[in-house]
This record gives structure tokens, C-alpha cells and sequence, in this order.
């Protein structure tokens, strides 16, 4: 029970959000307005995202320190969750830029950078189901991870600044930024965020679990 | 190791000089490739997609060079190597290979644009610069990709899916900067953009050198 605390804490954060989320007053804001309300399932993807990545890079870095097979299914694990929640946050987005901006996809740098992750590791994917030796493809894709991770981020800091413009809020006259959320959204949006990164990680944890039973104890 | 890089590259060299298979491959490649473009793209194009389409073009080609840069030696040869020098100095000739054939590439494209879909570029030396300091980017980057596809099973089908997610930040600061020599140039600051190409294709070579020891070994 010792380490239950923080899956039970993320469950009631997220139910928590989940129904906050849709009862609270929200600012009415020009372009938005109620459809404000999925900053807190939208956002928090991205986070999710960001996180499981970058535990899926440090875990390349571990394996290739000393060859140990269980880091590079640590890797892989945390790299398919993240891929899932980078699903979900293309999904919300597409739905909220449908109904805010009037399209489903537009040239803007966060769904670009958005894009760019998917299309990395799903490069990643298809890089480990085209080496059959396993300490070999645990090698290649733990040396691909590392250095796609790295353009990856690059991607992501240099994009907003050579973008012309964004569509996302605060940036090329949209109105709000996330530093200036309102008062009572903060206390939905934050524990919407630390709900949905301990729900990430539980999610990852599992998911190893069934493949180290898979793969090592050959169950 | 200098020695070591050195005496490699010099292999290489004599190789392809000796052949000339691959720099007549890729010459023969973006002259194809331009003159679908000239018959596709009827009448001209402007600056901009002239500049984009340039670069991509560049983009396909390096893919394509860089692609054999591992697997077009017998197998036997590369123990022989292992045996011989340190991984750091096959990566660094390798891509120093690589960059005088991508240099060599990208002039030789720019003169089929040149002669088949005109010359939009305002500022030659500019633009020549801008060549350089892509075949730097190019081959730091795309050299540890083509020895990543080198090790896996099916190599040549995967270069270009391992290679594209990893080009993007390159590419598209390239053609912002090379925007700014082409038509009447963007409102970017220029030694921003170019110092951030040159910063990613060190560190792109700085992650390469790193990293390559893992793969080199069997």
C-alpha cells in the first residue's frame, strides 16, 4: 500500500478535473469562449507526452551505459505511452481548433513540433521491427532514440521562433496565455496537470510490467 | 587519429575518383529530378517555391548519397577496418567524405536550376555559403542515420524514414535562411540563422561521434 498513494492521488486529481473542469465559471474570451474548458484535458496530453519521452531517452542513455535488457524495455514502453498520449493531445487539439479557428489542421509551430514527435518514434517503431537480433535492435534503437530525442527538442525550441505566427493562445493576437489563466482555472488546471502525469506514468509502469513478463519471465 | 581520419578519407577519395560511380549517381539523380520538375512545373516558379523546392530536392539527394555511405563496402572489409581504427575516425571520414560530395551535389544543382528553372537568387556568394553550410548540416546528421539504416535489416527503405523526422529543424532553418539570398530576401535576422544551422550540425556531429561506437561495434 506504501506506494499506492500517488495512483490513488493522480485517479481522484484527474476524476477531479474531469468534472471541475466542465462546472466551473470560465471567462468569456472572443474566439473561445466556453470551449475553453478543454485547456484541461488538451494541455495536460502535451505534458504527459514531453515526460514519457523523456523518460524513454534517459533509459537509451542507461542502456547503452551497461547493456542491461530491462532498461531498453523501459524505453520502448515509455516511448509507446507517450506516442498514445501525443494521440490523445492530436485528437483534443483537432477537435478544439475545429470549433475555435474553424479547421481541423493549420500551419501553427505547436502542431508541427506536435507532429514532428509522432512521426519520430513512429520512425522508432518501424527501426525496431526491422532488426530480428534483440541485443542488436536494443543497441540501434536505443543510439536512433537518443539522437531523434535531441532534434526532437530542438525542433520544439527554435519552431515558435522562426514561426511567423501561432495560433494558439497568446501568441499572434489570440487572446490568454497559460501564465495568465484565471484564478479559478488555476486551481482546475494544475491539479488537472500533476493528475494526468502520475496517470502517464501508472500507465507505463503497467505496461512494462506485462512486457517484462512477456519478454523475460516468458509467461 | 587525424593520421587515422586522414588515410581513410584518402581511401574514399581515390575510390571514388577511380570510379566516380557516386558523384555521377547523384549528378545524374538531381538532373532527373530537375528536369521532372521543369516539365511539371509549367510556367516558372516563384522565389519562394523555387527556394523550397531547391532544398528539398537537396534533401533527397543527400539521402540518397549518404544512404551507401556504410553499406557500399563488403562486409569482410569493415572487421578489417574495426581491426584497424578507432570508431571516432570511420564516423569523421565518413562525413567529411560526405560533405565534399554533397558540397559537389548542391553546385552541380544549382547550376541544372540555374539552366532549366532560372536563377531567383539575388546574392550568389550568399547562397553559395548557404550550400556549404548545408552540406556541413547534411552530412553530420544524415552519416550516424545511413549507419543506424546500415545496421538494420532492410537499409535502403528505411534511410528515408529514419532520416526525414530528423532533418526537420534543420530544414526548415535552411530555407528560412536561404530565403533571405533568394527573391527579395525575408525580414529573419541572418547571423542568428546561420549561427543556429551551424550549432545544429556540431552538435548533431558532437551526438554522432558519441553514438557511433555503439553501432560500429558487432
Amino acid at each position: 500500500m506504501k506506494n499506492m498513494w500517488w495512483k490513488i492521488a493522480g485517479l481522484v486529481l484527474v476524476l477531479y478535473s474531469l468534472i471541475a473542469g466542465l462546472l466551473i465559471r470560465v471567462p468569456d474570451l472572443p474566439v473561445i469562449h466556453e470551449s475553453i474548458r478543454n485547456i484541461f484535458y488538451h494541455v495536460c496530453m502535451w505534458f504527459n507526452l514531453l515526460i514519457l519521452l523523456s523518460i524513454s531517452c534517459i533509459n537509451a542513455v542507461r542502456y547503452l551505459a551497461g547493456f542491461n535488457e530491462k532498461f531498453d524495455l523501459r524505453s520502448v514502453e515509455a516511448a509507446s505511452t507517450g506516442v498514445f498520449f501525443g494521440l490523445l493531445g492530436l485528437v483534443t487539439g483537432s477537435i478544439w481548433a475545429r470549433f475555435s479557428w474553424g479547421v481541423f489542421w493549420t500551419n501553427d509551430p505547436q502542431l508541427n513540433g506536435a507532429s514532428a514527435s509522432m512521426l519520430i518514434y513512429g520512425a522508432y517503431f518501424v527501426l525496431r521491427k526491422s532488426v530480428n537480433d534483440e541485443e542488436k535492435r536494443a543497441r540501434i534503437s536505443a543510439v536512433y532514440n537518443i539522437f531523434a530525442y535531441v532534434m526532437m527538442i530542438i525542433f520544439l525550441l527554435i519552431l515558435p521562433k522562426l514561426a511567423q505566427g501561432s495560433v494558439h493562445p497568446g501568441k499572434g493576437g489570440n487572446p490568454m496565455a497559460l501564465t495568465d489563466l484565471d484564478a479559478t482555472m488555476r486551481l482546475v488546471f494544475y491539479p488537472a496537470v500533476v493528475g494526468w502525469i502520475f496517470v502517464g506514468i501508472w500507465i507505463y509502469q503497467i505496461k512494462l510490467r506485462i512486457r517484462i513478463a512477456k519478454e523475460i519471465n516468458g509467461l | 587519429m587525424v593520421s587515422e581520419v586522414w588515410y581513410l578519407l584518402r581511401k574514399d577519395l581515390l575510390l571514388e575518383l577511380r570510379r566516380m560511380h557516386h558523384l555521377n549517381g547523384m549528378l545524374l539523380f538531381v538532373l532527373g529530378t530537375v528536369f521532372m520538375c521543369f516539365l511539371s512545373f509549367q510556367p516558372g516558379l516563384e522565389p519562394e517555391k523555387w527556394n523550397a523546392l531547391f532544398w528539398i530536392i537537396q534533401l533527397f539527394a543527400a539521402v540518397h548519397a549518404t544512404g551507401h555511405s556504410f553499406s557500399g563496402e563488403h562486409p569482410n572489409r569493415h572487421i578489417y577496418y574495426y581491426s584497424i581504427a578507432s570508431p571516432g575516425a570511420i564516423l569523421l571520414s565518413k562525413t567529411i567524405y560526405n560533405f565534399i560530395l554533397l558540397f559537389i551535389t548542391g553546385m552541380g544543382s544549382y547550376g541544372v536550376f540555374w539552366l532549366l528553372l532560372g536563377s531567383p537568387v539575388s546574392n550568389v556568394p550568399g547562397f553559395i555559403v548557404t550550400i556549404v553550410i548545408a552540406a556541413l548540416g547534411f552530412s553530420s546528421i544524415l552519416t550516424l542515420v545511413a549507419a543506424i539504416a546500415w545496421r538494420s535489416e532492410h537499409h535502403f527503405s528505411l534511410m528515408a524514414i529514419l532520416s526525414f523526422p530528423v532533418m526537420y529543424p534543420f530544414m526548415i532553418a535552411l530555407i528560412k535562411t536561404s530565403l533571405i539570398w533568394v527573391g527579395n530576401g525575408g525580414a529573419q535576422s541572418l547571423p542568428g540563422l546561420m549561427l543556429l544551422l551551424i550549432l545544429i550540425s556540431f552538435l548533431a556531429l558532437a551526438l554522432a561521434f558519441i553514438l557511433f561506437p555503439y553501432l560500429w561495434k558487432e
